[in-house]
């Protein structure tokens, strides 16, 4: 039987699945109910919720959001490489795969300064 | 590191290095310029693309990256004619953006499509191959939108995208399943399966395989994947929409023809009835929905599916025969479509934004050079044999009946008498009626006022149709002109 390898494991689930459940159920049944405005507000980290969150945001946010990813994916790009550098052999190559890397961000960087893609107004 | 570099024999992509390089050059040169005063970013694109057209005659056959990639004679040939198609279509670019929008950008973005395309075409890696689908991809969907305040065009944009990454998800999913049969991505697995005395390939191959595949037709527009294909190239900036009609054709063509076996090469019939069925229904559905259009650019479109399906029968024939037929055909195929649309651009913001067919009224009257320039490319396309659009079915129904596929060759001839009807319906439309009353006589495109930006499109527009003529009435020196 293969599951029964990973018998602890489901065990474990079932355990904290059932844990969950059973809590809620009984504070549901046995808990006292006293409803009061505060207490049926949606909880939004104690500040107080105005209006819909379906409204519209400037898009300026979204430009810059989008240029922060792409320069924030470029450290998860790297880190594969480091496996590599161990590796004698391609150690210098890795090396200088990075720099050009870099180089490609740095011309994109500077597109993106020249063409005012990180002016507000 | 110098050995390491040896090894890696990295002047094999040394086209996609030059044409990268010229691209970043493009995009620093748009960084410190003004878009108004931008100096033909255009220029220095068909520079770079020329120096790679150029170089990949010198590079050295054979494998390079430790057998990620590999050049031989058909890709090279290839990526040349994507790299000529390119040229012309940045010489049209500048009529369909003036002066006040993207230039530079889509200069630049032409260039990384092409590098994808050359990506593609050699790859001999299934992450490569990858690779080379997104770099093509991406800017095509950037360029579907450049149109900004044109609704079609971002909505263009946005199912191009939308189709495109649910493709490459298939694409990777199958990649998955094949790294699970295989052990490894490599591309040479196809090949090895599809032997004549081969074992036979697994079920769990063939759902990779397949799924692969599909990724590839979805690119080229094949028929049950081929809806994606109106919209996009309808709303499309029409410069743009003849770069989209041979630049991932070409790519997914040639990545196609390395993972699937050619005619009857590996002893197994049903890739061959899967092909069969494929070209038949891709060249009869394209035609009988080109029959029904009103749109100029539908039905540019619809007939781009069923030149689709023409070049599938390439597929049923063993051997190079087959490869060389399609190189041919693919050439000639860009060409024509790049003289149609290149007309389009020139004629359309003037008469009406919607491109409907009978907008073209009384053009050989008003417009007589665009107008024979049209019509010469909507004779070739038809398959008429003064023109290159003849030669090339010509080669290719003669190969097919050659591998004894008589039934599929018989529905390609009835397939481009009945496309007859719809080419030459704007022929007709073009010379017999009167030049609508609403019309003004001159081209108010955004080139008015700008002749050397107008020249440039009309060059290309020279060159698209002394190519479709040449290759007509002498089809081995244009074999030789594109290094076949």
């Amino acid at each position: 039987m293969f599951f029964i390898n990973y018998m602890p494991v489901i065990l474990m689930f079932a355990v904290a699945a059932g844990f969950a459940v059973a809590n809620v159920l009984l504070s549901a049944l046995f808990g006292p109910y006293r409803a009061s405005a505060a207490k049926m507000e949606p909880y939004e980290c104690g500040a107080h919720p105005v209006g819909d969150a379906r409204k519209p945001v400037v898009t300026r946010f979204y430009r810059v959001a989008m240029l922060f990813l792409l320069f924030d994916v470029e450290v998860a790009l790297m880190l594969p490489v480091l496996t590599v550098y161990r590796d004698y052999a391609f150690k210098w190559v890795a090396f200088t795969e990075l720099f050009l890397f870099m180089a490609l961000l740095v011309v994109g960087y500077v597109y993106i300064r020249g063409r005012g893609g990180l002016e507000w107004d | 590191m110098s050995s390491w570099l040896q090894a890696s024999n990295w002047l094999v992509m040394l086209p996609e290095m030059i044409i990268a390089f010229f691209a970043l050059i493009i995009l620093l040169v748009a960084a410190f310029t003004k878009d108004s005063e931008a100096p033909y970013p255009e220029s220095l694109a068909i520079t770079g693309l020329a120096l790679a057209f150029i170089s990949s005659y010198y590079i050295p056959e054979g494998v390079g990256y430790y057998g990620q990639v590999a050049v031989d004679s058909v890709s090279r040939t290839a990526f040349s004619i994507a790299i000529l198609g390119g040229m012309l279509v940045l010489g049209v670019v500048p009529s369909q953006f003036g002066t006040d929008t993207m230039r530079s950008e889509t200069s630049a973005l032409v260039l990384f499509s092409l590098c994808g395309v050359g990506f593609m075409v050699t790859a001999q890696h299934l992450i490569m191959l990858f690779l080379g689908i997104e770099l093509l991809s991406l800017p095509l969907y950037i360029m579907a939108g450049m149109r900004t305040r044109d609704p079609r065009s971002r909505e263009a944009a946005l199912k191009y995208f939308i189709v495109g990454a649910f493709a490459s998800a298939l694409m990777l999913f199958g990649m998955a399943i094949y790294l699970g049969a295989n052990g490894d991505l490599l591309m040479n697995h196809f090949a090895l399966s599809f032997q004549k005395n081969a074992v036979p390939p697994t079920l769990i191959f063939f759902a990779g395989w397949i799924l692969i595949s599909t990724a590839m037709l979805f690119k080229l527009g094949a028929v049950p994947f081929h809806m994606w294909v109106l919209d996009v190239y309808q709303g499309s900036p029409s410069s743009i929409t003849a770069f989209m009609t041979f630049a991932p054709k070409i790519a997914a063509f040639f990545a196609l023809a390395k993972m699937w076996p050619l005619g009857s090469e590996s002893g197994l019939s049903t890739p061959i009835s899967m092909m069969y069925l494929l070209s038949f229904l891709t060249m009869t559905a394209g035609n009988m929905m080109a029959l029904m259009q009103r749109n100029i650019k539908r039905m540019l479109a619809y007939s781009s599916i069923a030149h689709g399906g023409y070049m599938l029968m390439a597929f049923l024939i063993s051997g190079t025969e087959g490869i060389h037929a399609l190189l041919f055909y693919l050439a000639v195929y860009a060409l024509m479509n790049i003289g149609a649309f290149t007309v389009i651009t020139l004629v359309a913001p003037s008469r009406d934004p919607e491109l409907s067919i009978i907008s073209l009224s009384g053009l050989a009257k008003t417009h007589t050079y665009l107008a024979v320039a049209l019509a010469i490319c909507l004779f070739s396309l038809t398959g008429l044999p003064p023109f290159g659009g003849f030669m090339a079915k010509f080669f290719l129904i003669k190969a097919v009946l050659a591998s004894g596929n008589v039934y599929i060759a018989l529905a390609a001839i009835f397939n481009s008498l009945l496309s007859a009807y719809y080419y030459l319906r704007v022929v007709l439309v073009m010379t017999t009626r009167e030049p609508l009353a609403a019309d003004s006589d001159e081209l108010i495109s955004p080139s008015a006022g700008f002749t050397s930006i107008g020249l440039s499109s009309r060059i290309a527009l020279a060159v698209a149709i002394i190519g479709v003529v040449i290759s007509g009435i002498s089809p081995d020196f244009f074999a030789r002109i594109i290094s076949l």
